[in-house]
């Protein structure tokens, strides 16, 4: 798979050429192994983008996934214990989303 | 000074003919993420942004009102629409994709005067 | 608590009557740009403002060949004077 695929910081450039082994090699990428707990928030975040056009910043992704997943997996400490330092980036980057505005 | 401010934005005019309506809610929702209060007034024809059924494709935008749809999801939980906008577009709230509480003339006066920050697009 | 309205944009608008709907007591509202073509309206024909101060900036008037024409006799502010203005109220709220 070439490196044009993705743009400098590893964001998938054409939406529409994700697919699960490609969310597996961008997870490789950032050191993490897609279990279960992943692949759940990666299918709500795509729900969210395919209905609103928007990647969530981390306040909305953690409110996001308590509405979708419930209050223990809508935490920031537990979307960073997945996703490392910055979930709503490392998420959205894995799920072949944009790169969400406003990240802090 | 506290760090928490309050931030009021009115938006006045309808989507997708000028970047105003967009850029007021990129603002809103960019001091969401600094957890600051907020409060998010459709004013005038900015009402027209809330209408259901919106569907931007066909002109290459994206679209609006789903968007807005996630102001809740920021924590922006103070949204009102401009009553006497909604009356001159014989509009009601079932035409608008959020929950927004009505609000008049002195109302808004009254918010604008207890804002730090006051953006009005 | 008051603020500072700024109108920037031509009557045509009407943004000055929506400024002035949600103006308190105690606010001022300062004509910029082309909002200085509101002074040559009749007084009669502004929007009332009440407790709310009319000012407008004069350069802008002199640009656009309105220093002596005045009619609605809205007060002048320089520059200086604006941003006096900007100083005395807590915030701005800007219409344009």
């Amino acid at each position: 798979m070439s490196d044009s695929l993705f743009d400098k910081e590893g964001f998938l450039r054409d939406l529409s050429a994700w697919s699960e082994p490609v969310a597996e090699q961008i997870a490789r990428a950032e050191n993490i192994s897609l279990a279960p707990s992943h692949w759940e928030v990666i299918r709500v975040l795509r729900e969210f983008y395919a209905e609103h056009q928007h990647s969530p910043a981390t306040r909305a992704l953690v409110n996001l996934i308590k509405r979708e997943l419930g209050e223990d997996k809508g935490r920031s400490v537990y979307l960073m214990k997945l996703f490392s330092g910055t979930p709503a980036k490392t998420a959205s980057k894995i799920a072949g989303l944009p790169k969400p505005d406003n990240c802090i | 000074m506290s760090v928490k401010q309050t931030f009021t934005f009115i938006s006045r005019s309808p989507a997708y003919a000028s970047q105003r309506a967009s850029l007021c809610l990129e603002a809103a929702l960019a001091a969401a993420v600094f957890e600051q209060e907020i409060h998010y007034v459709f004013m005038d024809d900015g009402v027209l942004q809330l209408l259901t059924d919106q569907n931007s494709q066909a002109i290459g935008q994206k679209t609006l009102s789903k968007l807005l749809e996630t102001l809740p999801l920021y924590g922006v939980e103070n949204i009102y629409v401009d009553t006497q906008a909604l009356a001159k577009h014989a509009l009601d709230s079932a035409d608008l994709v959020l929950d927004a509480q009505p609000i008049d003339d002195s109302q808004l006066a009254a918010l604008i005067a207890r804002s730090d920050q006051v953006l009005n697009l | 608590m008051s603020s500072l309205h700024t109108v920037s944009k031509a009557p045509q608008l009407g943004l000055l009557a929506q400024c002035l709907a949600v103006a308190t007591a105690g606010d001022a509202v300062i004509l910029l740009e082309d909002g200085v073509y509101y002074c040559l309206k009749n007084p009669e024909e502004l929007p009332p403002a009440g407790d709310v101060a009319l000012f407008a900036l004069a350069e802008d008037l002199s640009a656009r060949g309105l220093l002596e024409r005045n009619r609605a006799g809205i007060e002048l502010a320089s520059y200086v004077e604006f941003v006096d203005l900007c100083c005395k109220h807590e915030r701005s709220v800007s219409w344009f």
